[in-house]
């Protein structure tokens, strides 16, 4: 095994520069919450908080934990050299079906302005994902036709 | 591998002035140290220069976020600010600002998520805090990573005309974006060393780590890919020419009555009875000399001027036309208001936050600054604010005004 390489997390360990960050920064955390939650036209400073901490929990607890669930799923349904193909087809078509949620809901339609979310967005999210995974598929079949490379280590791969 | 000659233990380590982390892993290699999160996230994706990258362009597209996002936040508030006043000129300049703003926010839904994703095991790194500095830091990364979530997805939201929560958006956002960019500034302080390794030309030149899967660089273009697909599927609500492939815009700009969209209809506004009103009157009063009351037809009597400028709304879209009217300039002249301060514009509409706009001096002063009465050639729609609406260059579309009923004037 080769030496290993600096390591993700190897954080600084708190020099004079890490303290300067921190006290300025959290002090405009510490300033900006206080004047957010005084702040005349807020509105709800609870609703504020649970949408704030709720997008955090929907990542942690639920989006992350469904990609490591996925990246499981490819690991044992799609053959090695597949792979790439298959992960950069997925990262791009998750992303764009993300992005496309609220528009594909339209939740904000109102009947008086038909100018608000005017197209088709399931044709539409349909059409861009057609095209992503035609694209995955060329970069499948252009994997599978390449020679195959010196064996490599094994290496279970991962998630 | 074999037993490495000279091998020492840790204690043998640390009495030689090693640090007990290091001493632990000189002495029984990564594996004796690697935390359980490293067992149990094995991709070799999770890696020290894919962090910094994605870091880094991330950290770009959050400061370009927050500069025109301060720029959006001026433009519609108090703006007698001075030097910081909304200039006039260039007449794009906020078309251009708001819609990089929606684009680059947009594009960063990708980035933020590879980014989470590649550091997703240091959530449960052990030990959980290491020092000091190291809770500090950790501590940081709740308003950050919950800031950023936030900002993103009230943002793609907001634009859709969707409002599922009871706070007001435009403070929420713009006040949380303080807080991340602090909670930010934080955690580049704790980051710095090993982000400028990461992006270090030793790191670039290191072969890829071991494993199958895609590669470091495979997995980079992938999220830059995704990134480049969901701007062109979006922008088009700003750049006219993608419109026939941004499929997922909120907006089409050459949607809408007259080929213009429309934000706040006339039936939103309640505006229906009032604006049809033949006895219509335009006032113009307050620090003037003659007040005015003009009629429509007064004011079709006046002399017109056209000016092409651009509708660009706060959520991003933008579109561009040919307005007809009177120049507010020579509304204030025949007045005969002096030295103008702000000049309120108050609208026919009776309630709601956009009801009335502010014009700051540099504005009131511009000569495309109108009392629009036309579309090209044609009379306003209704939902374009029949009969005048207000249209100056470079401000936000919630500040130009519909339905005018009143101009006050401040010297």
């Amino acid at each position: 095994m080769s030496a290993p390489g600096p390591r993700l997390g190897d954080e600084d360990d708190g020099g004079l520069r890490f303290w300067l960050c921190a006290v300025i920064g959290l002090g405009v955390v510490v300033i900006a919450t206080v004047q957010l939650a005084g702040a005349r036209l807020i509105g709800s400073v609870g609703s504020w908080a649970a949408y704030l901490l709720g997008g955090l929990l929907v990542h942690d607890l639920l989006l992350a934990p469904a990609v490591v669930l996925i990246s499981i799923a490819l690991l044992h349904l799609v053959p090695s050299r597949l792979r790439p193909a298959a992960q950069a087809t997925l990262i791009v078509a998750g992303s764009v079906a993300l992005v496309a949620i609220p528009v594909l809901g339209g939740w904000g339609r109102r009947p008086d302005n038909p100018t608000l979310l005017p197209r088709d967005y399931g044709l539409g999210l349909a059409i861009a994902l057609a095209v992503i995974v035609a694209a995955g598929l060329v970069g499948a079949a252009r994997a599978a036709r390449a020679p195959r490379a010196p064996a490599a280590p094994r290496d279970p791969g991962g998630w | 591998m074999s037993t490495a000659p000279g091998r020492r233990g840790v204690g043998e380590r640390i009495a030689a002035g090693e640090s007990r982390r290091r001493a632990l892993e000189g002495a029984l290699g990564t594996r004796g140290v690697v935390p359980a999160s490293r067992a149990a996230f094995p991709s070799r994706l999770h890696d020290e220069r894919i962090a910094a990258i994605l870091g880094l362009a991330l950290g770009i597209a959050f400061a370009v976020c927050f500069a025109t996002g301060l720029v959006s936040h001026l433009a519609q508030h108090p703006l007698d600010l001075g030097l910081l006043s909304m200039p006039a000129e260039p007449a794009w300049l906020y078309r251009v600002t708001q819609g990089v703003h929606v684009a680059t926010g947009t594009a960063a839904v990708p980035l933020l998520l590879a980014k989470l994703w590649t550091v997703y095991p240091l959530l449960f790194a052990e030990p959980p805090v290491r020092n000091a500095a190291h809770l500090v830091a950790r501590i940081a990364l709740v308003p950050l990573v919950a800031g950023a979530i936030f900002l993103l997805g009230s943002g793609l939201v907001n634009i859709t005309g969707w409002y599922p929560w009871s706070f007001s958006f435009p403070v929420a956002h713009y006040f949380t974006a303080w807080i991340v960019m602090g909670a930010l500034l934080v955690h580049v302080g704790a980051i710095w060393a090993p982000a400028r390794r990461g992006l270090s030309r030793a790191a670039a030149r290191a072969p890829e780590p071991p494993g199958d899967g895609l590669s470091r660089r495979g997995f980079l273009g992938a999220v830059a890919a995704a990134a480049g697909a969901v701007t062109l599927l979006t922008a088009g609500q700003t750049v006219r020419p993608l419109r026939g492939v941004s499929l997922l815009a909120p907006r089409d700009p050459a949607v809408g009555p007259q080929g213009l969209p429309v934000n706040k209809t006339a039936i939103g506004a309640g505006v229906i009875e009032t604006a049809r009103d033949p006895g219509f009157a335009l006032v113009v009063d307050g620090d003037v000399a003659r007040p005015l009351r003009l009629s429509l037809a007064d004011l079709e009597a006046l002399p017109q001027h056209e000016a092409e400028l651009p509708i660009a709304c706060v959520e991003g879209w933008s579109a561009s036309a040919r307005w007809g009217g009177v120049r507010v300039r020579d509304l204030l002249e025949l007045a005969g208001a002096g030295e103008v301060r702000e000049v309120r514009v108050s609208s026919l509409q009776e309630r709601g936050s956009f009801r009335a706009s502010r014009l700051n001096a540099i504005h009131a002063a511009h000569e495309d600054t109108l009392l629009a009465l036309r579309i090209g050639d044609a009379p306003l729609a209704l939902d374009h604010g029949f009969p005048c609406r207000l249209i100056a260059p470079n401000r936000p579309g919630v500040q130009q005004t519909k339905w005018v009923a009143r101009l006050e004037v401040r010297a």
